[in-house]
């Protein structure tokens, strides 16, 4: 069994030590001459013919009081330290928890040096400490496990915050279990936040000024962004554009108040699809370069099947469509005008319009209910009229959407991209067309079925966003060029990326900084300590010396000494 | 400013010193004085009753002193001769100079050192002269005037008063008890002084106060050092071991004086002024002699 190890409750009380200086001092300088008058000089001028005035400071000499007023310190110092013996088989985890969010990109340096600091603290509580470095981001990987503080540090400084305002409770309750009874779990932010019990939380930060994009808009005409100054105080920036061919345009200065956002706009070069919009950096560079693409959609081959009744309704559904061009061959929608009477098979991927060669005029009673599915919510359907009409028949795998009393009113056949919509009235004898609820559902459509496709798109998207990338089924997994985790999620740093399968590109984006919560530094505080968590470690794993009261004893008895010793020179002289 | 006492204080000092001549006195015991007619038995031939010696009748003679025994067995006319009974003469001469009254527990010591001495010689019916004597000069210091409480005149005096004391300025007279109260603190051999003192036949005493801050003062590290006498300042690094050396020439030169003194039949008695006078006399000056018991 090893040997209790010695760790002391109080380092600061080595300051005592000073007083051997002070010791030192009071015996080196020599008193201040005095007068006294005297019978028998003569005696002396024998024994010293000259004068002599010793010097202001003296050596040291060597003497009994002297000796044990520096016993005394020494003992003091002892006592003051708080010596206590860490029981040899202490254990214990400190769990650090590093908030991920972007905003700590601006004080990386200090929180090593802050952690560097602290954390030596609650090494010396017990025997051995087990180090857990985390971070906030539930999605990332211990940054560190084991017991070497150095390697938890070096952790520490390679790590790079990604993310925007998040939850942390998940992590604190995962950082509470891995610490255990007697762990100790820091929590190192740039802004207090209110802790659950038993978590130290540790700040480093301060307000400092930011100026950043916040975002941009791309039309026809070029772009449009929004530039910010996120202090109180107004700030100078400049700003340039920078082509796709990595040259940087001329500089231009603007200077906002306190605050303020202010709108600029640009267009893009000639033949390019990509400019990158930056700013004069600051300490906070997350969102100082803003990244545009200009967006492009995946088109969409639209085929028309229409026959004698909603030809023209047809045709100006596809005409209304956005990025849809006109196909007769491979479509990858068809809109398609279906002969109920005809009983035949409702075709794939297609948009499937009811036509009743015979319609009636009887408006069909009660009232329309839409259930609960993403191409339906939020929309309403108040107004809508129909006609009484043949019905194609829904099946139980249907996914119906709309009734109308008992009557599927729309509804979905299929899976994936084979999937079709079914318009089970003629809209011929309704006022649909006119009804927004249902164009937007047939966009809504359209849109699902341009996602489902296999192409190409570019469009601009914020950092960490999900992707939404179609592929082929047998291919292999997407690549996306600025992560490397395999997430199907634009990267985590603002910049430009591409999705490719199999080497093709499926998807060009720029991943803009999109939370600006995070650019606010107002809050940002400097803060708490772990000195009295180490304190209430050790003496939860040591033990006090239970040589103290012998100590304090000796002191006592050293202290009458010089006291005697002093008296008994007094009396010699 | 005066260091004599005040009169207040000298007849407090007086009183103590009466209490001490009450039990201790100088020495006139075991000794023939000449002087005029007293008490003591003096050296020449008197009246007392005490017999002296023979000589052979001469014509005029008084009868009454043959030694009839003598001419029974020698069938001569014998005299007897009887001591003469006579007072002695006390010549007292002290040191008035700076330092005697330096502490004020020495500078009491000294006022009750003379008025014992003055208060002795008035007991014992002896005739008193005193002198005041500071460096190189000295006054007559009538009795009257120091049992009236008045200052000697050189009381204190720095000028020239680095000299030692010059008691051969002191008329001594042949055969007297000459007393000199003086803190033998001066540079220089003993020896003129102790044979001024010794002189024609005098019996000398040297009453010799001291005090403990002299013999072991509190020095230590940076001291200036004011002589009381020649009125100067001497700095001076004081260490524990000049100050053993010093506490070591201290009890030497006293040591000189005591041999010296001793070689020329004058006896010496210091007198500490950290006790009580009649304690302090028994405690040196009854060895030596300067003192003795009355009864």
């Amino acid at each position: 069994m090893s040997a209790a190890e010695l760790t002391f409750g109080n380092p600061a009380g080595a300051w005592a030590l000073l007083g051997l200086v002070v010791v030192a001092a009071i015996h080196l300088l020599q008193r201040q001459s005095r007068r006294v008058t005297v019978t028998t000089r003569f005696l002396l001028e024998t024994l010293q013919p000259v004068s002599a005035h010793g010097r202001r400071i003296e050596r040291i000499r060597n003497s009994l009081p002297l000796w044990l007023q520096l016993l005394i310190v020494l003992i003091a110092t002892w006592i003051l330290l708080q010596p206590r013996w860490l029981a040899p088989d202490t254990r214990q985890t400190v769990v650090v928890v590093l908030d991920s969010s972007l905003s700590m990109d601006a004080f990386r340096e200090e929180i090593a040096r802050r952690l560097s600091v602290e954390l030596p603290l609650l090494a010396g509580a017990a025997r051995a400490t087990n180090w857990v470095v985390i971070e906030s981001d539930p999605a990332r990987p211990r940054l560190y496990a084991g017991p070497s503080l150095d390697g938890a540090m070096n952790a520490v400084e390679e790590w790079r915050p990604r993310l925007g305002s998040h939850d942390i409770e998940p992590v604190l309750r995962l950082a509470n279990a891995l610490a255990g009874r007697g762990g100790s779990v820091v929590f190192v932010s740039d802004r207090e936040i209110a802790l659950p019990s038993g978590i130290q939380w540790l700040g480093v930060g301060a307000p400092i000024p930011n100026v950043g994009w916040l975002g941009a808009r791309v039309d026809d005409v070029g772009w449009t962004a929004l530039v910010r100054n996120h202090d109180s105080s107004p700030a100078t920036r400049t700003w340039a554009v920078r082509d796709a061919d990595d040259q940087i345009g001329p500089q231009t200065s603007v200077t906002l108040q306190g605050g303020e956002t202010r709108k600029l706009s640009g267009l893009f070069p000639d033949q390019t699809d990509r400019v990158t919009l930056e700013l004069s950096p600051d300490r906070f560079d997350a969102d100082d370069q803003l990244p545009i693409v200009r967006p492009a959609a995946k088109e969409l081959g639209v085929a028309v099947r229409s026959g004698d009744r909603l030809g023209p309704f047809l045709e100006r559904l596809r005409s209304s469509l956005a990025d849809a061009i006109a196909v007769d061959e491979n479509p990858d929608l068809q809109l398609v005008e279906f002969d109920v009477s005809a009983a035949l098979e409702i075709p794939s991927a297609s948009m499937v319009f009811a036509a009743d060669p015979e319609p009636r005029s009887k408006l069909l009673p009660g009232v329309v209910v839409a259930e609960d599915h993403p191409l339906v919510t939020n929309l309403s359907w108040q107004g809508l009229l129909v006609r009484d009409s043949q019905l194609v028949r829904a099946l139980d795998g249907d996914d119906v959407l709309l009734w109308h009393g008992d009557r599927p009113l729309i509804f979905l056949r299929g899976r994936g991209s084979d999937q079709s919509l079914v318009i089970n009235f003629d809209v011929s004898q309704s006022n649909a067309d006119r009804i927004p609820a249902f164009i937007v559902l047939l966009n809504r459509f359209v849109d699902r079925v341009r996602a489902e496709k296999v192409g190409f798109m570019r469009a601009n998207f914020d950092v960490n966003q999900p992707l939404d990338v179609a592929t082929t089924p047998d291919g292999s997994p997407p690549v996306i060029e600025g992560r490397d985790d395999g997430m199907l999620r634009a990267p985590e740093r603002a910049g430009f990326f591409t999705v490719t399968e199999d080497g093709v590109a499926r998807l060009e984006g720029s991943a803009q900084f999109a939370d600006p919560r995070e650019a606010e530094f107002h809050q940002a505080a400097s803060g708490g300590s772990l000195a009295a968590t180490a304190s209430d470690l050790l003496e939860q794993n040591s033990r006090p010396s239970s040589l103290t009261p012998a100590f304090l004893l000796v002191l006592f008895g050293v202290v009458l000494g010089s006291w005697w010793a002093v008296e008994r020179r007094k009396v010699a002289l | 400013m005066s260091v004599w006492p005040d009169a207040i204080e000298a007849a407090a000092m007086h009183a103590r010193s009466r209490v001490a001549a009450s039990s201790c006195s100088l020495p006139f015991r075991g000794q023939s004085w000449r002087g005029t007619s007293g008490a003591w038995s003096g050296l020449g031939l008197g009246n007392s009753i005490d017999f002296q010696d023979h000589r052979s009748y001469l014509p005029g003679d008084d009868p009454r002193y043959i030694d009839w025994s003598v001419y029974a067995r020698t069938g001569n006319y014998t005299m007897k001769l009887y001591r003469e009974e006579v007072s002695p003469r006390i010549e007292i001469a002290m040191d008035v100079s700076a330092s005697m009254f330096a502490d004020p527990a020495k500078s009491a010591r000294s006022v009750e050192l003379l008025y014992f001495c003055v208060e002795s010689a008035l007991r014992s019916g002896s005739a008193c002269v005193c002198y005041a004597i500071n460096g190189r000069r000295s006054v007559r210091w009538p009795v009257e005037a120091i049992l009236g409480y008045a200052s000697p005149e050189l009381a204190g005096d720095s000028a020239e008063a680095a000299d030692p004391p010059d008691i051969s300025l002191v008329p001594w007279q042949q055969g007297a008890l000459r007393v000199l109260i003086s803190d033998l603190l001066y540079p220089g051999s003993p020896e003129r002084m102790l044979s001024a003192l010794a002189s024609q036949h005098g019996r000398g005493i040297i009453l010799a106060p001291w005090s403990s801050t002299e013999e072991s003062p509190d020095w230590d590290g940076n001291v200036e050092l004011h002589d009381c006498e020649a009125g100067d300042v001497r700095v001076q690094n004081i260490n524990p071991d000049l100050l053993q050396r010093y506490r070591a020439a201290y009890q030497r030169h006293f040591e000189l004086w005591t041999d010296a003194a001793q070689r020329h039949a004058v006896r010496v008695a210091r007198v500490g002024s950290h006790v009580g006078l009649a304690e302090a006399l028994m405690a040196d000056a009854f060895s030596t002699g300067a003192i003795e018991p009355l009864h």
